[in-house]
């Protein structure tokens, strides 16, 4: 893992800009996010702090990995995000070194601002939280198996272990509007996406399809809440906040509808959780939980789909596929690749990678983005364990997904 | 990204113990996957290689990112394992050395690290190399 640490201060990232520019905050997912300093949550925050302070944010861009040039082109060609592109001045980079680099390749005609300094390379851990063990040859620092904390590092060379946020203690809330939810009064910024406002409050709403860093499609209609003066059940996942809005996340309607939607999904396919490598890490297998889901009430088919190995690091598996679509959309927004899709229709609708073909042939670059974002078992890393004279692998099962 | 070299094979052969090493190679199967010195075919041509010489090599592993602990933690060792010979970064083989620390840890790879562009106008570069 690449270890690296926030080298500017949010005044003197403020100093390298001016009120006229056009700003678009990118982040790595992957290297930077995994050490809880970059990916969309940040970007969000830093968002909300240049807007506070006065400066136009026109776009957060997560990639899945910015050190792969190929990524970054998508950006350069796709019209939907060339646009924004071609509009801005300023390009806030959160990523390792080499990451702002491809970025700075990319776009000659652009201010690309550092923000991260690469120190080198070392472990993420749960427990032990993030340490340097080798640090690179132009950094003073000594090599240590057990690893140097960021804290220390930070310490030693003078950089910042922490987010933009830290520096100015509390994230400013802007254009904050009142709403009702469940029959209580709070304050949410007006336009936000309604799921997540909830959430923020403290009122969990199910959902599969909806991830925040990619586009709303409200397809696993979990997310239905009753909105006063709205026609029938809502999705919240593409929903915004409004002044006065008064809603309700929760009672016995809603938790039938979203009962029996678990159920049909249940029976779609055989989900069997015991095979599963994402057994304990699996947001479907949260809700059956939260719902006490025991039987199903529709016939279950049992019909295989056979499994996609093709690929050198993760495992298709359509059987446990919702067809919630996260994978392709983030094959899409955030990789940039646009490799997967849906084939064929009705009740035979699967997820498919290039023309309908096998991993290993289609343009995927093994990012791991869509496999991040499945909710399920659907997609999966490629983790073996190989025994005996034939050296046969066999799956590793284990709480590793991210 | 890490990138990786492989380490010569006559030096990996030369740290281990054909009589006493009960072996299992690991391999990472991101950096070094792309850098096209780790993953699956790597470590079975590896392991094989190994084996045609004699050597004990009892099993492998296939780790997405061993240099993660929810990754490694996963890997679960024959009691009679003693050597780890490792297809990974340094910083995969610490974090190798942290969790199984009665095991001998053979590197298999060398960090190339990563380049940078030290003067934009000439596009010159340099490797920045993880110490070790």
């Amino acid at each position: 893992m690449i270890i690296s640490l926030r080298s500017l201060s949010y005044d003197d990232l403020k100093k390298q800009l001016s009120k006229d520019d056009k700003i678009v905050i990118w982040s790595c997912d992957t290297c930077i996010r995994f050490m809880g300093l970059g990916g969309f949550k940040n970007m969000k925050i830093l968002e909300k702090m240049l807007t506070h302070d006065g400066y136009n944010v026109l776009k957060k861009e997560l990639i899945s990995v910015s050190c792969v040039p190929e990524l970054i082109d998508d950006r350069l060609v796709n019209q939907e995000k060339k646009k924004i592109f071609d509009q801005a001045t300023v390009i806030i980079v959160i990523a390792c070194e080499e990451g702002w680099e491809c970025v700075e390749e990319k776009f000659k005609d652009k201010k690309i601002i550092k923000t991260f300094k690469t120190v080198g390379v070392g472990n993420i851990s749960e427990k032990r939280g993030t340490l340097l063990t080798n640090p690179y040859d132009d950094i003073p620092l000594e090599p240590k198996a057990e690893g140097i904390s960021l804290k220390d590092v930070a310490q030693q060379l003078g950089l910042y272990d922490t987010f933009f946020d830290a520096d100015i203690g509390k994230v400013p809330q802007d254009n904050l509007v009142e709403i009702t939810i469940n029959g209580k009064k709070y304050q949410s910024k007006q336009g936000e996406n309604l799921l997540v406002a909830c959430e923020e409050h403290g009122f969990k709403i199910p959902h599969l399809c909806f991830k925040e860093c990619l586009k709303s499609v409200g397809a696993c209609r979990l997310c239905l809440v009753k909105v006063e003066g709205m026609r029938g059940l809502v999705p919240s996942c593409t929903t915004t906040v409004s002044e006065g809005m008064k809603i309700i996340t929760d009672d016995n309607e809603l938790y039938k509808y979203r009962r029996m939607i678990l159920e049909l999904i249940l029976a779609a396919h055989e989900h069997n959780c015991l095979f599963c490598p994402s057994n304990n890490k699996c947001e479907l297998q949260d809700l059956i939980h939260q719902f006490g889901i025991d039987t199903i009430r529709y016939k279950l088919n049992k019909q295989l789909l056979p499994l996609d190995i093709s690929s050198d690091a993760f495992i298709l598996d359509s059987n446990r596929c919702l067809l919630c679509g996260r994978c392709i959309r983030t094959c899409e927004e955030v990789a940039g690749i646009h490799n997967l899709g849906f084939a064929n229709r009705g009740a035979r609708t699967i997820v498919s990678a290039g023309l309908n073909q096998k991993l290993s042939d289609t343009d995927c670059v093994t990012c791991l983005a869509c496999v991040y974002a499945c909710p399920t078992g659907a997609l999966y890393e490629k983790m073996y364990h190989y025994v005996g004279e034939d050296w046969i692998p066999t799956k590793i099962y284990g709480n590793y997904k991210q | 990204m890490n990138k990786t070299r492989p380490a010569k094979y006559d030096e990996i052969k030369g740290k281990l113990d054909l009589k006493k090493d009960v072996i299992s190679v690991i391999s990472c199967n991101t950096c070094t996957r792309l850098s096209n010195t780790g993953g699956e075919k790597k470590l079975r041509m590896l392991a094989n290689r190994l084996r045609k010489d004699s050597f004990n090599v009892v099993d492998g592993f296939l780790i997405t990112m061993p240099c993660v602990d929810s990754y490694i933690e996963n890997v679960e060792l024959h009691p009679s394992v003693n050597t780890l010979v490792m297809l990974a970064c340094s910083c995969g083989c610490a974090n190798a050395t942290t969790h199984f620390p009665d095991k001998k840890i053979v590197p298999a790879l060398q960090d190339r690290g990563t380049e940078i562009i030290v003067d934009s106008k000439t596009n010159t570069k340099r490797w920045r190399v993880p110490k070790t």
